[in-house]
């Protein structure tokens, strides 16, 4: 075992190395399920409705920030008692409500990158979203959306048989969302227990019959694939999966769709991409300061993800958690005591072989002359430099012009993040 | 294209409180001459260089191949020969554009009616619900309900993101989930959940109830299946008399497929439309949220809690859910 994987799930490791339940699960299962190794996972959650960086990866050390946002600014460290910012390297912070995600960085699995977002000068929310999704800035023409270009580019991995699993990619949305739409195959469902046949006894078993028999076209034998699939997952009963080292998810639906994520990824299903997303960042009045509005979000975003990584444990080696929102939010505070649109934004990179305990990315400042157009914190990081990176650092494909059209991903642009 | 984005300089709207109607503003159109697919556009003209530049455009033999060509594929298959499209376009030149005489040389051709372009297209999830509308003699719904469901299936009406419209091929529209969907929607409807439907008083199928099955399966093949299945539906329809129910093959590992307890599935779903709507449209938001959960007759848009169906409500089930009708 690596030092460094050693040192960073500590005692949790040594369980599991041993004969942990978790262990005796997986062996107790291996028999009956398809022989599914597991392989790297990336999972993907969307902040839908512009996140503020500047109150989520708080720069404590600037002086602007505190003069443009006299009402919900979060307080320096040295101010605890007033809900101060959790410090991280004497310049940057963490919104007191993402303290379950401190020891992450402690343990240098949380990388958070600042300044990184879309060259679009769109602030639609809807074209934002769109771009990031397709991968494709200020293209609306883009049919597919990244993730599904990665899925046709890293084609299907012989050795680890993953070819015919129909959980390659999984949605936890009730549609599938631009950024997995395109031809390759994946499912979107809203739970888990959603995927399934609403009929019982014989019409279940007819509607089966009426897919597997007849002629073999799309229609037939999309419709056997289907019950293949339902039957896999309903062998695979992810739900079995209780949440492991004691992980603590929130109530919430996000955090049910993340606790759901790690059932799919434990049951072995092949999961390889897995998307979730969460609204409520569109902070225009009110947004509060270290408490308020935008501190709930962050509590429910933040505890879901502790909650992810502590379940998935010593597996967290082969996981990617990708955060990221359509764009950032004005430097300055709005006559409402919120924040209106604004340009570059922040999103974290979490996972065992992350090289995380340090803020990323090239840090513009708060001046005005440093402001994008006088008013928004300025793109440093192009958000598609991110993604390609941990495309082919993490999950090992190549053809990166493919999955980013037109980007010129290059290597040596690459943060270092993973 | 920058000489075509010059011809249209000037053209816009009235401002919305004066009806928002077309206006040409003369004195911000660029009357410089252009050049447009080889055509010139003389110097010192108006609203005039845009009206060309539309007419050099539907005359374009590009045109009138890409038209025949979305033509023939919405009404004859996914891969239309390109002898039909080539003629197809030919017909559209020669009637300056015709769309009347283009439609009619393809619904006229061998093409149309050949064996492999029955049942080709598969149906879009609007075409799929409002079909089982129109088969169910449902009343229209003028609630959100049904968008909704139309939405669940994966066509949010309005909401397709590209300007390239919603797609036209069949391989778009299946995958295991959309079929899943599909299949529950079908059951949903039939146990009447679909607005405005109720199978329980459709003129074709109210007097037999308590009909043979054989009676009921011919009328709900007429009703929903305009009359044609393969032996292979209409046997499965016939309970028990496939060979593959007969020997208990489809049983195997198929029953009680549905979860035991699926109780929150409304209310996440409902969520979600709120949450995948966030920061795009703000009265929607405030809307859902305000809903609070609370589904409509379809359990938000998910298909939950559809209670077990036998006799007639399993055959019209059968068949909203076969493979048949997900195709026109």
């Amino acid at each position: 075992m690596e030092r460094r994987a050693f040192v960073k799930s500590g005692a949790l490791a040594l369980v599991t190395m041993g004969l942990s339940p978790s262990f005796l699960r997986r062996t107790a299962f291996g028999m009956e399920l398809r022989n599914v190794p597991k392989g790297k996972v990336l999972i993907c959650l969307f902040q839908r409705g512009a996140a503020d960086a500047l109150n989520i990866v708080v720069p404590h050390g600037e002086r602007a920030y505190y003069a443009m946002r006299p009402s919900i600014a979060i307080p320096q460290p040295s101010r605890a008692a007033a809900g101060g910012a959790i410090d991280l390297d004497g310049f940057f912070g963490l919104h007191p409500s993402l303290a379950p995600l401190k020891p992450l960085y402690d343990r240098k699995m949380l990388a958070p990158i600042h300044a990184v977002g879309s060259p679009s000068t769109t602030r639609s929310h809807f074209d934002a979203q769109d771009y990031m999704e397709t991968g494709t800035p200020d293209n609306k023409g883009t049919a597919d959306g990244w993730l599904n270009r990665y899925l046709a580019v890293k084609g299907t991995c012989d050795e680890c048989n993953l070819a015919k699993t129909p959980f390659r990619a999984v949605s936890l949305t009730p549609q599938t969302p631009r950024i997995l739409e395109g031809p390759s195959a994946t499912v979107a469902m809203n739970s888990l227990d959603e995927f399934s046949v609403r009929a019982t006894g014989s019409s279940a078993e007819r509607l089966e019959a009426l897919y597997r028999t007849g002629s073999a076209d799309l229609v037939h034998g999309t419709g056997a694939e289907m019950f293949d699939a339902v039957k896999m997952l309903r062998s695979a009963n992810p739900q079995k999966y209780l949440p492991q080292n004691n992980a603590d998810y929130p109530r919430s639906q996000f955090g049910q769709r993340l606790l759901q994520i790690a059932q799919l990824i434990k049951s072995n299903v092949g999961l390889e991409i897995a998307f979730a997303d969460v609204g409520g960042w569109d902070t225009h009045v009110n947004q509060g300061s270290s408490t308020g509005q935008l501190a709930q979000r962050l509590d429910d975003f933040s505890r879901s993800i502790a909650a992810l990584v502590t379940d998935l444990g010593d597996r967290m080696d082969d996981v990617v958690i990708l955060t990221m929102s359509e764009f950032g939010r004005m430097a300055r505070e709005n006559g409402n005591r919120g924040t209106d649109h604004g340009h570059a934004g922040a999103l974290f990179v979490i996972g065992g072989h992350v090289k995380g305990g340090k803020v990323h990315g090239r840090w513009p400042g708060l001046e005005q002359e440093q402001l994008y157009e006088g008013r928004d914190l300025a793109l440093t990081t192009d958000f598609r430099s991110v993604f390609a990176e941990v495309v082919q650092h993490h999950m090992g494909a190549s053809a990166l012009d493919r999955v980013f059209p037109g980007f010129g991903a290059a290597p040596r642009d690459f943060l270092g993040v993973v | 294209m920058i000489n075509v984005a010059r011809a249209f300089t000037g053209w816009t709207i009235k401002p919305p409180a004066q009806g928002g109607g077309f206006i040409f503003r003369p004195q911000v159109h660029d009357a410089g001459e252009k050049i447009v697919l080889g055509h010139k556009l003389a110097a010192g003209r108006g609203m005039e260089d845009a009206e060309d530049v539309l007419d050099i455009l539907a005359r374009s033999p590009a045109t009138a191949h890409y038209i025949s060509f979305k033509l023939a594929r919405r009404f004859v298959s996914d891969s239309p020969s390109k002898a039909l499209v080539d003629h197809a376009a030919q017909v559209y030149l020669q009637t300056d554009g015709d769309i009347r005489e283009v439609l009619r040389s393809i619904i006229t051709s061998p093409e149309f009616f050949s064996q492999q372009a029955f049942r080709s297209k598969v149906k879009s999830p609007f075409e799929v619900v409002v079909s089982a509308m129109r088969a169910l003699n449902a009343a229209p719904d003028n609630t959100p309900r049904t968008a909704q469901v139309i939405a669940y299936l994966g066509q949010p009406i309005f909401g397709h993101q590209a300007p390239n419209g919603w797609p036209e091929t069949g391989e778009s529209w299946m995958n295991t989930g959309a079929i899943l969907n599909r299949i529950n929607f079908g059951m949903a409807a039939a146990a009447g959940s679909l607005p405005g439907a109720d199978i329980r008083t459709l003129p074709a199928l109210d007097t037999i109830g308590s009909a043979p099955r054989v009676k009921q399966v011919d009328a709900v093949v007429a009703t929903i299946l305009n009359g044609m299945v393969s032996p292979d539906t209409r046997a499965v329809l016939l309970s028990g008399e496939h060979p593959m129910l007969a020997n208990g093959a489809g049983a195997k590992g198929i029953q009680n497929m549905a979860p035991a307890d699926s109780n929150s599935d409304a209310d996440m779903a409902v969520e979600a439309m709120a949450d995948g709507a966030n920061g795009q449209n703000p009265a929607r938001i405030k809307r859902n949220q305000k809903q609070g959960g609370k589904g409509g007759a379809l359990q938000g848009r998910g298909f939950t809690n559809i209670p077990q169906l036998n006799g007639l409500p399993q055959i019209v089930g059968l068949a909203l859910g076969s493979p048949e009708f997900q195709r026109h």
